[in-house]
């Protein structure tokens, strides 16, 4: 007589909820990357977003801008809610968290160069948070709406609306929301966080295979069901 | 000097009165400059009269400072006395006004030109009826007699004058000068009341205020965030120590605060101050410094090397690792301490302070051998900063070779000047450092060295922004002052004051060159059809306009073809100047006998008038922020307490370094623009992020609800 066993989950489902148990080492270690530039004197100065210095050919500064700030109360926020959300989102799908940080760390600074062409020096990690709290609004409202949990979607879709007024409000008034960005000396740049918002949104929309599940205990076939 | 002869005839019914108010001429006086002001007996056996009553009502105007000092004193001799008065004018300040009550009356002077004032004044003493009369001569002290006062009389002065406030980073310094050599035990206490009130206004915001030269005494309120009082008020209190109060204000952005005055029927008046802010990022080049102190002679007295050892001390403690420096010290002769730059370790530390602390003061002044041997101390690739610790008193013809030795440095070196104590050499070491694209700073006995050395230091760590220029468009706007726009350094706004026709918007384009880069912004400044509620900018003007004029006719080698025009200025806005005097007649009829405009009546008229609606306005001010006072929002014993932002904090001050309130959430200035120097950034908010990390949890929890679920499913 053969054996039977209840109904296991899609491999590809198992490998995501399984890997939230992890630790979310890109994340961490991303986050960790921003503490240190802050920390290592004249770090920020080699790698920001420097209009004249990309324009004599220093392109890493595209990438690595990101990951330099003005000032500590610049940096902590941008840090927390990078690895907080990074977290969430590497515990869900590393590839959609590298799609949307590859997208971000790319088209916001880009975004930057050619529509505020007055701006000489760009920092802050809050472009990607923006792409980071879209991508996992995203990823939250589709699982949640797939499985009909209705109350959850809401919530993500809240979340998500709230965020999206909050950079309305931004562009808008030119001003940051509830922060003094004054104080950390610097010129709020609302169309990172609108940029970063659309590429984590379409990061989290996009179309991906399953990846290849690992083989564990819990997705192994059993040889007694052959 | 002009002194009256002393005789009284009694040609006028009661009191006849001699006043020669005289500038003291420079060093020549030997540092004679009393503080406080203060009167003593003239003639016969001398002898200092008492000061019964001294009081000093300050009113600051976003950094433009009017400082009125009141005093009654009493001859306490059993005989008629000439009196010399004698009063320090503070460092760049311009005397304003002078008033003395003649028979209950106050009688203001007048500014003429100092020729005119001459004759006047000869032909009161021909028929021996005295007038007053004001010169001066050199930039120090101011003298008068006063004749005659009766036995056991009072007789009351009063003196305004004008002065910038001095910034040091976000500090902005009030000194009201009272320490100085020439004092005597005697006349070192008010016998009666002695009282300081100062109200500060200003449009960048306050964050707090407190006295380094007396935390115990001085009362301070921090009513808003753009307005503070501070009072200090004692019986029989001492006059030995500088009264000190420092003022945190904190400006986030680089950018520019406007100020108007424009009163009915004429062109207006501005200044416009830019201010550097937190937005500048430090420079992580090390550096090196060469200190140059000066041991002088001079520097022996009003414990000004020992100020001086303790602001080097201190400057050398907030020396960074890769910074390395050198110890001069000068009288006749350069001597070095280590020969060679070191770096600012422990052991080259503790032997520079106890190479200071062997250092007498002697001998004369020659300044050019030690800033020769400075300069020689320049390396290429790093820059060498000079730093010259001394009251400036160097020998006269020593000065023109110095500023060529200034002009022809070494490339990628600046020369910065700390002048040291109240009788200093203002003038010289602001050139000196100017010329040289450094900055002067003037440190008083009262200061927190410690605070001013940091700040200094801040200064050369942070980037300049050199060859600021400033423009208006469609021509509106005329008569810029000062013509040429300092360096602008961290933590030291620079003020730039002009006139204005017509009204409503116009464009001002400021250009500089930051960290090697050029930066441009246009920002549009809105010119009101009618202000009245800053008066003091109009003299600060006329006194820029004057000390420009003079300065480039010294540079152009001949006065002659500016002075109609410091005349006409000095006249007109009634300053005295080395042209001009003020000369105060008994009573208005004189004034008109000899056709002498009461400008400086009318003009001070409408000073007060302004004063008290601005009063009133503060009054204001005041009684709302006290209105929000009660049970919950009070603040706790000190001043440190949980107090609403906008709440009074009346309390004692505390140490230095503790503010008087906290900061409360910062608000634009009303008129101020930001330009942006910093950069851009993103800033996530802690709305947002708590919004972010909810989204972080519910989706954890999805998660997990999810393995649990399964979990469950599997067991």
């Amino acid at each position: 007589m053969t054996e039977t066993r209840p109904v296991q989950p899609s491999s590809h489902r198992r490998s995501e909820t399984e890997r939230a148990g992890r630790l979310p080492g890109a994340s961490l270690l991303l986050s960790a990357a921003a503490l240190a530039v802050f920390l290592v004197p004249g770090a920020a100065r080699l790698l920001e977003y420097d209009r004249s210095a990309l324009a004599a050919g220093e392109l890493w500064r595209l990438v690595t801008c990101h990951w330099t700030h003005w000032g500590a109360e610049h940096l902590i926020w941008d840090m927390v809610v990078f690895a907080l959300l990074g977290a969430a989102c590497e515990g869900r799908s590393r590839r959609r968290l590298w799609l949307g940080l590859a997208l971000s760390a790319l088209l916001v600074p880009a975004a930057v160069w050619l529509v505020i062409p007055g701006m000489e020096r760009y920092r802050g990690l809050s472009g990607l948070d923006s792409m980071l709290f879209a991508l996992l609004a995203t990823e939250v409202l589709r699982e949640k709406l797939a499985a009909g949990r209705r109350l959850w979607a809401l919530a993500a879709a809240a979340a998500a609306l709230a965020f999206a007024g909050k950079i309305a409000w931004e562009l808008a008034t030119g001003t940051a929301v509830f922060v003094d960005s004054s104080a950390a000396g610097m010129v709020p740049v609302p169309l990172a966080h609108l940029v970063g918002a659309a590429c984590g949104a379409l990061a989290g929309m996009a179309p991906m295979a399953p990846p290849l599940a690992q083989p564990d205990e819990a997705t192994r076939i059993h040889p007694k069901t052959w | 000097m002009l002194l009256t002869d002393g005789r009284h005839t009694g040609v006028t019914p009661g009191w006849l009165w001699g006043v020669v108010l005289t500038i003291g001429m420079c060093a020549g006086l030997g540092g004679r400059a009393e503080a406080a002001g203060l009167l003593i007996a003239d003639g016969g056996n001398g002898g200092v009269l008492e000061i019964e009553e001294h009081t000093v009502a300050v009113v600051i105007n976003n950094g433009v400072v009017v400082t009125t000092v009141t005093q009654v004193f009493r001859n306490t001799e059993n005989r008629q006395v000439e009196a010399l008065y004698t009063f320090p004018v503070p460092k760049g300040a311009s005397v304003s006004n002078f008033s003395m009550w003649i028979n209950g009356r106050e009688m203001v002077g007048e500014v003429v030109e100092k020729a005119r004032a001459r004759e006047v004044y000869d032909s009161y003493r021909r028929v021996n009826r005295d007038p007053g009369l004001l010169e001066q001569t050199s930039y120090k002290t101011f003298e008068m007699r006063i004749f005659p006062i009766p036995a056991n009389a009072l007789q009351k002065v009063q003196i305004a004058y004008y002065q910038e406030l001095d910034f040091d980073h976000d500090w902005a310094t009030y000194v009201y000068p009272l320490a100085t050599s020439a004092r005597q035990p005697a006349d070192a206490r008010v016998k009666g009341k002695f009282g300081l009130s100062l109200e500060m206004k200003s449009e960048v915001p306050i964050v707090a205020v407190e006295s380094p030269s007396h935390p115990k005494e001085f009362a301070t309120a921090r009513h808003t965030e753009n307005y503070v009082q501070a009072s200090l008020e004692a019986t029989g209190g001492s006059l030995a120590r500088d009264l000190v109060l420092a003022c945190h204000l904190s400006r986030p952005r680089t950018g520019l605060d406007f100020v108007a005055s424009r009163p009915a029927g004429e062109d207006g008046y501005f200044c416009l101050t830019l201010t550097p802010g937190e937005d500048l990022e430090p420079l992580d080049k090390g550096m090196d410094y060469v200190f140059i102190l000066d041991v002088s002679g001079s520097m022996g007295t009003d414990g000004k090397l020992a100020m001086s050892r303790t602001s080097l001390g201190a400057f050398m403690k907030s020396l960074g690792d890769k910074d390395r420096f050198e110890v001069i010290t000068f009288n006749l002769q350069p001597s070095t301490l280590f020969g060679r730059l070191a770096a600012p370790d422990a052991a080259s530390l503790d032997k520079a302070v106890r190479h200071l602390g062997t250092m007498e003061a002697r001998g004369g002044t020659t300044l050019n051998p030690a800033v020769s041997a400075a300069y020689r101390y320049s390396e290429s690739g790093r820059v060498l900063n000079v730093v010259l610790l001394s009251d400036g008193l160097t020998e006269q013809a020593e000065r023109a070779e110095l500023l060529g030795l200034i002009r022809n440095r070494p490339q990628g070196s600046r020369v910065f000047c700390v002048g040291v104590g109240n009788e200093v050499n203002r003038p010289l070491l602001t050139q000196l450092a100017e010329d040289s694209g450094g900055l002067a700073a003037f440190i008083s006995s009262g200061d927190d060295f410690e605070r001013q050395a940091r700040a200094f230091r801040r200064k050369l760590s942070y980037p300049v922004a050199a060859n600021v220029k400033i423009a208006f468009a469609e021509g509106r706007v005329y008569d810029l002052a000062p013509e040429r726009i300092p360096n602008l350094y961290h933590g030291q706004p620079i003020r730039l004051y002009g006139r204005y026709r017509g009204s409503g918007p116009v464009a001002c384009n400021l250009s500089a060159e930051i960290s090697g880069r050029d930066f441009r912004k246009s920002v549009e400044l809105n010119l009101p059809e009618k202000d009245e509620g800053n008066p003091e900018i109009e003299r600060m003007w006329a006194w820029h306009r004057i000390q420009d004029l003079l300065a480039e006719a010294d540079r152009s080698g001949s006065r002659t073809p500016v002075l109609d025009q410091v005349i006409r200025l000095g006249e007109g806005y009634s300053i005295a100047t080395e042209y001009t005097s003020f000369i105060v007649l008994e009573n208005d009829a004189e004034f008109a006998r000899w056709k002498i405009a009461r400008r400086n009546a009318t003009r001070l008229e409408r000073d007060r008038q302004a004063q008290e609606r601005v009063r009133a306005e503060l009054g204001r001010l005041r009684q709302k922020s006290a209105q929000q006072l009660g049970p919950v929002e009070a603040a706790a014993p000190g001043g440190q307490g949980p107090a609403a932002p906008s709440a009074a904090a009346p309390a004692v001050s505390s140490a230095p370094g503790s503010p008087v309130a906290s900061a409360p959430q910062r608000s634009r200035p009303s008129r101020g623009i930001d330009l942006h120097i910093g950069g851009g950034g993103g800033a996530i908010d802690p709305l947002t992020g708590g919004i972010a990390l909810l989204l972080a949890a519910l989706a954890a929890g999805t998660a997990a609800g999810g393995r649990r679920d399964r979990d469950g499913r599997r067991g």
